[in-house]
C-alpha cells in the first residue's frame, strides 16, 4: 500500500527503477548509435514523475505527447517559423515511415521515426514497470534482464559494462529489498509499516553494502572459456592467416612493441599495402634479436643511418651473392594512409621513393601491362642496421623496390655443421637466451635434432616438429604467459596452441638452445591477389591480417635463410639441390608453392567445426535473418494484442459503455448486466461459484461504497428468476455506467 | 436479506411477535415460512430459550386455536388424538377430540414419548386427518405443528426416525440471545408477561388465502435446477450416508416459495434457496459415522455443497 501512494519510499523505488532503465540507454551512446541521450533521460524522468504523481492517463498521454512533439521538432525538424506545436512535417514523416513499415523496408526508416519509436518504447516500458514494480511488487525479472542485457553488450560489443554491472547490482538490490519488504508487509496485512522506521532500512543497506563490496573485492577466477566473440567470428569468417601483437585482445596488425607476446587477437581486414609484384613473397620490416622470456626486444636502440642514393645495394639483409638470382625484378608498393613502415622483399637491391607504375591496356582492354614507372629518382634513405629496418625520413605513399630472389643450395646449407668461421660477437648476439629459460626447452631441441648432423637438417627437424599435429593454429584461445612462465616453454609444453609469434619464437629459441644462430623476423605474408590481369605482374593486397613473423637462420658462407615454422604458412623461399644419383628423394627445386590454408593442416576437430559453421554462416544464415526480419513486423502487433488482452479490464468497460449507450430495454439490460459482472471480475472482484448475485452485489457495493449494484441486481433478478413478465422500459443505464466506469479505474 | 421489505400483512405478524420475542426475527420468519408453506417445524434447542413463547405468540397473532401437548413417556395416542367416551344419556359413544384438534400445536419434547404416540401425531401432520375408532376426522385448517426436542438429554428418549423427521418441513434452533437482548428480556419480565396483551393481526381465513397465494409463487427452471443440484450432491457427498430424497427437494422448493412470498416477491431467487437449504435439508441427511466423529454437522455439509454449486445467473 505504501508503494502505491505518493510516499518517499515510492519515490525512492521510482528513482531506482529509473536508474536501472538508464542503464539500458547508456550503452546506446557507446555503441556509436547517433543518439541524443539527454532528451531520452529527461523523457524517462518525466514519465516516472507522471507515474509517481499518478496523473490520470489522458493528462499523462497529453504531456508525454507534447514532450515528444517538441523534442522531435527541435532535433529532427529544425525548420524555424510557424507550427511549433503542429508541425506538418512530423505527420508527413510519420505517414512516410508507416508506409515503409507496411512495406517492411526497415532500413529506410528515418531517424526521426526511430526516435519516435524509441520514445514510445520507453513510455510503454515505464508504464509496464510501474505495474510490475509498484502494483505487483515484482522486479526481479527486470533486474535480471538488465544484467543479462549488459552482459551481452559487454561480450559482443566494445561496450565495457564493468561499472554498469556494479551499478545495476547496487540499484537492483536496493530496489528489490524495498519491494520485498512491502510485499511481505502486504501479505501480513501490515499496511502502515514503513521501511524508514525501525531496522528494515539499516538491514537492507547492510546487506547491499556487504554483498556489493564482497562482489568487488573477492578475487575472481579468470574466464573458463575463451572470449566467445572472436571464437564466433572465427566460425563465421575464414581466418586468413593474420597475426597480432600486444596484450589482451587486440586487433591484428603490425606493431612495433613485441616485449610481451601472447593472448588472443581479433582479425582485421584493413588494407595496409597494395603491391605490384611478379612473385608471391614475404615482405620484411624488421628483425629482433633479444629474447626476454616474454617477448622480443632489440640489443641496441633504434638508430638510423643514412644511405646515399648511389649505394649499390641496401645494406640490410646479408646473403652471399652466389645465392641470389641474377635477374633483377621490380615491385611497386603503394602504402595505405597512416602507415609509416617500409616493407621490402628478400634480396632487395634498391629502393626508389615515389615510384608509381605506368599501366597500359592492350587493344581488347582485357589485359594491362606495366610499361614503366614514374618516380622522383633515387634519393638517400635510412637504414637501422641492428633491426634491419628501412625508413625514408619523410611521409611516403609509393615506392618501388628492385630485388634479386635468393635461391639456396641445400647441399651447401647441409655442409654447415658448426659455428666455425662466425664472429664470436655475432654468434653470441644471435644465440642469446634468457637465463631463466627452462632446461626442458633445450632438452627438447636436442631430442628433436638428435638424428641430424648439420644445421639445415636440424632447423628442418624443428620446423617440421612445430608444423606437426602436436600443435594447433589458434588465434582466440591463446594464453598470455604469467609472471613465472616462459612464453616459449608455455607454448611448447603446456598450451600447444598459438599463432605465428608462438611458432616463430619457439623455433628461434629451440635453435639458439642448440647453438645455431637465429633471429626473429617480422613483416607481412604475400597477401591476397586482387588483380591477375596485368601481364607478368600480380596485384597483391596486404591487409592487417597478413602481418606475420618468422625465422631466419644464419649459415656461415651462405647468409641468412628464412624458415617458416607456423602451421599452415609457406614462405616461398627457393631451395635447390644439385641432383646426385643416390639422393632421388629430394627434388631439384624444393619450391613450397602451397597457399596458406590453415584448414588443411589444422587439427581435425577444428576443421570439422569450421566446416559446420561455415555452412550455417553462409546464405542459410542470411535467409534466416531475412525471414526473422519478416516476422519483426508481427512483433509489434503481437505486443499490442498482448497488451490489449492483459489490460482489457481497462478498456472493455469503455467499450461496453459506448455499446449500450442510450439503451433502456430489458434485453439489453440483461447483456449489459452480465458484461458488468465479467468486467468486475476482470478488475479483480471475483464472484465465487456458490455466491449468489445478491451477495455479490453487496460485496461490490461495500467495495465501491454505493448501492447501485444491489439495485441493478434486484432488477436483474426479476428478469432472470421472475416469470418473464417484464416489459416496457427500465432505467438502468446511469447506475450501470457509473459502476462500469469504476471497474475501468480498478 | 434484512433490507428487503416484507409482504405487508406478514410484516405485521412479524412485528407483533417481536413485541414478545426478542431478537429472533430470523426464527420468526422461518416459522412463518413453514406456516405459509403448509409444513411443520422441528425446534431443537435447550429449554428456556423461548420456544414456547415463539409458538404461543405466533398462534395469538393469527387468531387461531392454540394447543399444547407436553409429551411424556406414558402419554398414549388417545391422549393426543382424542377418545370416544360412552354417554349414558344418549346411549352412544361420543368423540372427545384431543389436543391435536387445533390450528397451531406445540408438541413439546416430542422425543420423550413412545414411538406409538409419536406416530399418532406424525400421521396427523402428514395427512391432515386422524382416524379414531374407524371414523376419520379432518383436522382444522390451517394445521401447523411446532415440535420441540432437547438435544442435550438423551436418556429415556425415543429419537425420531428419519422417515418421521421427513414430515417436518424445516428444522431450526433458537439459540441464546445476545447480551443486550437478554437485558431487554429481563426488563420485559419485570412487568406483566406481554404475551397476555398480544392481539391477533390476521384471521384464519386470511391466512388460508395467503397459503394459496404462496403456491403461485414462480420458480424458474434454473432455480429448480439449482435446488435439484444441491439435493443430488448431498446424495454423492463423501461424508453423507443417506442424502436428501426428492421429497426433500419438494420441501425446499415449497419453503423457498413461501420465503419469497414473505419478502414480497412472486418469484424465487437462489438466495432464498441458499438461506433455507440448511434448515430444510439438515434433518434429512444421515452422516457417516466417521464424519460424526470428526464433528461435522449436516449443516456444515449443506454449506460446503452450496459454496461449490454453481449459482445460475442467466436463463
Amino acid at each position: 500500500m505504501i508503494l502505491e501512494r505518493k510516499t518517499l519510499e515510492a519515490l525512492l523505488v521510482h528513482l531506482l527503477v529509473f536508474l536501472l532503465l538508464c542503464e539500458w540507454l547508456y550503452p546506446l551512446k557507446r555503441l556509436a548509435v547517433d543518439i541524443n541521450l539527454p532528451i531520452f533521460i529527461v523523457f524517462l524522468i518525466l514519465c516516472f514523475l507522471l507515474s509517481y504523481f499518478k496523473f490520470p492517463i489522458p493528462a499523462n498521454l497529453l504531456i508525454v505527447s507534447l514532450y515528444i512533439i517538441i523534442m522531435m521538432n527541435f532535433y529532427h525538424f529544425k525548420s524555424p517559423g510557424p507550427g511549433l506545436f503542429w508541425p506538418n512535417e512530423i505527420f508527413a514523416d510519420l505517414f512516410f515511415n508507416l508506409d515503409l513499415l507496411f512495406a517492411q523496408e526497415w532500413f529506410y526508416l528515418t531517424n526521426s521515426f526511430r526516435t519516435l519509436l524509441l520514445f514510445i518504447l520507453l513510455g510503454l516500458t515505464v508504464y509496464l514497470l510501474h505495474y510490475w514494480v509498484m502494483i505487483r511488487k515484482f522486479a526481479f525479472f527486470f533486474v535480471l534482464i538488465t544484467v543479462t542485457y549488459l552482459a551481452i553488450l559487454d561480450t559482443f560489443t566494445p561496450f565495457d559494462a564493468k561499472f554498469a554491472i556494479i551499478r545495476t547490482f547496487l540499484f537492483g538490490l536496493c530496489g528489490l529489498g524495498i519491494i520485498a519488504y512491502y510485499r511481505l508487509a502486504d501479505r501480513e496485512q501490515l499496511f502502515h509499516v514503513r521501511i524508514f522506521q525501525g531496522k528494515g532500512l539499516l538491514l537492507l543497506m547492510g546487506v547491499v553494502f556487504f554483498t556489493t563490496s564482497l562482489g568487488i573485492l573477492v578475487p575472481k577466477a579468470g574466464p573458463k572459456w575463451p572470449d566467445p566473440v572472436p571464437f564466433l567470428k572465427s566460425l563465421n569468417t575464414n581466418p586468413d592467416g593474420g597475426e597480432r601483437r600486444g596484450e589482451g585482445i587486440s586487433y591484428i596488425g603490425y606493431d612495433e612493441d613485441d616485449s610481451y607476446l601472447g593472448g588472443p587477437f581479433l582479425p582485421s581486414d584493413t588494407r595496409v599495402f597494395t603491391v605490384y609484384s611478379r612473385h608471391s613473397q614475404y615482405w620484411r620490416i624488421e628483425t629482433k634479436d633479444v629474447y626476454t622470456g616474454k617477448g622480443w626486444e632489440t640489443s641496441a636502440e633504434e638508430h638510423f643511418v643514412q644511405v646515399e642514393a648511389n649505394e649499390e645495394r641496401i645494406p640490410i639483409y646479408h646473403v652471399e651473392d652466389e645465392f641470389l638470382e641474377s635477374e633483377l625484378y621490380t615491385a611497386f608498393v603503394e602504402v595505405a594512409a597512416g602507415k609509416d613502415h617500409v616493407i621490402y622483399p628478400y634480396g632487395a637491391e634498391d629502393v626508389q621513393l615515389g615510384a608509381t607504375p605506368v599501366l597500359e591496356e592492350n587493344e581488347s582492354g582485357t589485359r594491362r601491362k606495366i610499361t614503366g614507372y614514374l618516380g622522383k629518382g633515387r634519393r638517400p634513405y635510412f637504414v637501422d642496421p641492428v633491426k634491419e629496418k628501412l625508413d625514408f625520413g619523410e611521409d611516403f605513399e609509393n615506392y618501388s623496390m628492385t630485388y634479386r630472389r635468393p635461391s639456396y643450395d641445400i647441399s651447401r646449407l647441409r655442409s654447415v655443421r658448426d659455428a666455425s668461421g662466425i664472429d664470436e660477437n655475432f654468434l653470441q648476439r644471435y644465440t642469446q637466451l634468457p637465463e631463466q629459460l627452462p632446461e626442458r626447452v633445450r632438452e627438447l631441441a636436442v631430442q628433436l635434432t638428435a638424428d641430424s648432423d648439420n644445421w639445415y637438417d636440424r632447423a628442418k627437424d624443428i620446423e617440421m616438429y612445430l608444423q606437426s599435429f602436436e600443435f594447433t593454429y589458434e588465434t582466440e584461445d591463446v594464453a598470455i604467459p604469467g609472471e613465472e612462465d616462459d612464453y616459449v616453454d608455455q607454448f611448447l609444453f603446456e598450451t600447444k596452441k598459438g599463432y605465428c609469434d608462438n611458432f616463430s619464437t619457439s623455433m628461434v629459441v629451440l635453435l639458439r638452445s642448440i647453438g645455431i644462430p637465429a633471429r626473429w623476423v617480422k613483416g607481412y605474408t604475400d597477401g591476397d591477389i586482387i588483380d591477375r590481369t596485368i601481364i607478368d605482374y600480380q596485384l597483391f593486397e596486404i591487409k592487417n591480417n597478413h602481418a606475420h613473423s618468422w625465422v631466419e637462420v644464419y649459415f656461415p658462407g651462405v647468409g641468412w635463410v628464412p624458415f617458416e615454422p607456423t602451421k599452415g604458412f609457406s614462405n616461398y623461399v627457393q631451395f635447390y639441390m644439385e641432383i646426385e644419383t643416390d639422393q632421388t628423394t629430394e627434388q631439384d627445386v624444393v619450391d613450397e608453392w602451397e597457399l596458406p590454408e590453415e584448414h588443411t593442416q589444422q587439427d581435425f576437430n577444428q576443421f570439422e567445426m569450421d566446416e559446420g559453421t561455415d555452412g550455417a554462416s553462409g546464405s542459410g544464415e542470411a535467409s534466416f535473418w531475412n525471414r526473422l526480419a519478416n516476422f519483426l513486423f508481427v512483433i509489434p502487433l503481437l505486443i499490442v494484442a498482448v497488451l490489449l488482452f492483459v489490460f482489457r479490464h481497462k478498456w472493455l468497460p469503455l467499450f461496453y459503455i459506448v455499446k449500450y449507450k442510450n439503451k433502456s430495454d430489458w434485453h439489453t439490460f440483461q447483456k449489459a448486466y452480465l458484461a458488468l459482472v465479467s468486467c468486475l471480475e476482470r478488475a479483480g472482484l471475483q464472484r465465487e461459484t456458490g455466491v449468489t448475485l445478491r451477495d455479490y452485489a453487496r460485496k461490490i457495493d461495500d467495495y465501491f461504497h454505493t448501492e447501485e449494484m444491489t439495485k441493478l441486481t434486484s432488477l436483474y433478478e426479476r428478469l432472470v428468476y421472475g416469470n418473464g413478465s417484464v416489459t416496457g422500459e427500465v432505467d438502468w443505464y446511469d447506475a450501470w455506467e457509473r459502476l462500469m466506469r469504476r471497474t475501468g479505474r480498478e | 436479506m434484512e433490507k428487503e421489505t416484507l409482504y405487508p400483512k406478514l410484516a405485521e405478524i412479524v412485528n407483533n411477535i417481536e413485541t414478545v420475542v426478542v431478537g429472533k426475527r430470523k426464527e420468526i420468519i422461518l416459522s412463518l415460512t413453514a406456516l405459509l408453506a403448509g409444513g411443520h417445524v422441528l425446534l431443537e434447542d435447550v429449554p428456556g430459550v423461548g420456544k414456547t413463547m415463539l409458538v404461543k405468540s405466533l398462534a395469538k397473532s393469527v387468531d387461531t386455536t392454540f394447543k399444547r401437548i407436553q409429551f411424556t413417556p406414558d402419554l398414549l395416542p388417545s391422549d393426543v388424538l382424542g377418545v370416544s367416551i360412552y354417554n349414558p344419556k344418549t346411549m352412544e359413544f361420543e368423540f372427545r377430540p384431543g389436543p391435536i384438534m387445533g390450528n397451531i400445536i406445540l408438541a413439546d419434547e416430542i422425543n420423550r414419548t413412545s414411538p406409538k404416540t409419536q406416530s399418532a401425531l406424525l400421521e396427523g401432520m402428514d395427512e391432515g386427518k386422524i382416524t379414531v375408532d374407524g371414523i376419520t376426522y379432518n383436522l382444522p385448517k390451517p394445521f401447523f405443528v411446532m415440535a420441540t426436542q432437547n438435544p442435550i438429554e438423551y436418556e429415556g428418549t425415543y429419537p425420531l426416525p428419519e422417515a418421521q423427521l421427513d414430515r417436518f418441513l424445516l428444522k431450526m434452533k433458537m439459540g441464546y440471545p445476545s447480551h443486550e437482548e437478554e437485558i431487554d428480556i429481563l426488563t420485559r419480565a419485570q412487568h406483566r408477561p406481554p404475551i397476555e396483551d398480544l392481539q391477533p393481526v390476521i384471521t384464519v381465513n386470511e391466512l388460508i388465502v395467503l397459503q394459496d397465494a404462496v403456491k403461485n409463487v414462480f420458480v424458474d427452471e434454473t432455480v429448480k435446477s439449482y435446488i435439484v443440484s444441491i439435493s443430488e450432491r448431498t446424495r454423492t457427498h463423501g461424508q453423507v450416508y443417506l442424502g436428501v430424497s426428492p421429497r426433500g427437494s419438494i420441501a425446499l422448493m415449497k419453503a423457498a416459495q413461501a420465503y419469497a412470498f414473505i419478502h414480497g416477491r412472486d418469484y424465487v431467487v437462489p438466495d432464498d434457496v441458499q438461506f433455507l437449504a440448511p434448515h430444510v435439508f439438515s434433518h434429512r441427511i444421515i452422516l457417516r459415522s466417521e464424519a460424526k466423529y470428526d464433528g461435522v454437522s449436516p449443516q456444515d455439509v449443506v454449506y460446503s455443497i452450496m459454496t461449490t454449486t454453481r449459482v445460475p445467473i442467466r436463463r
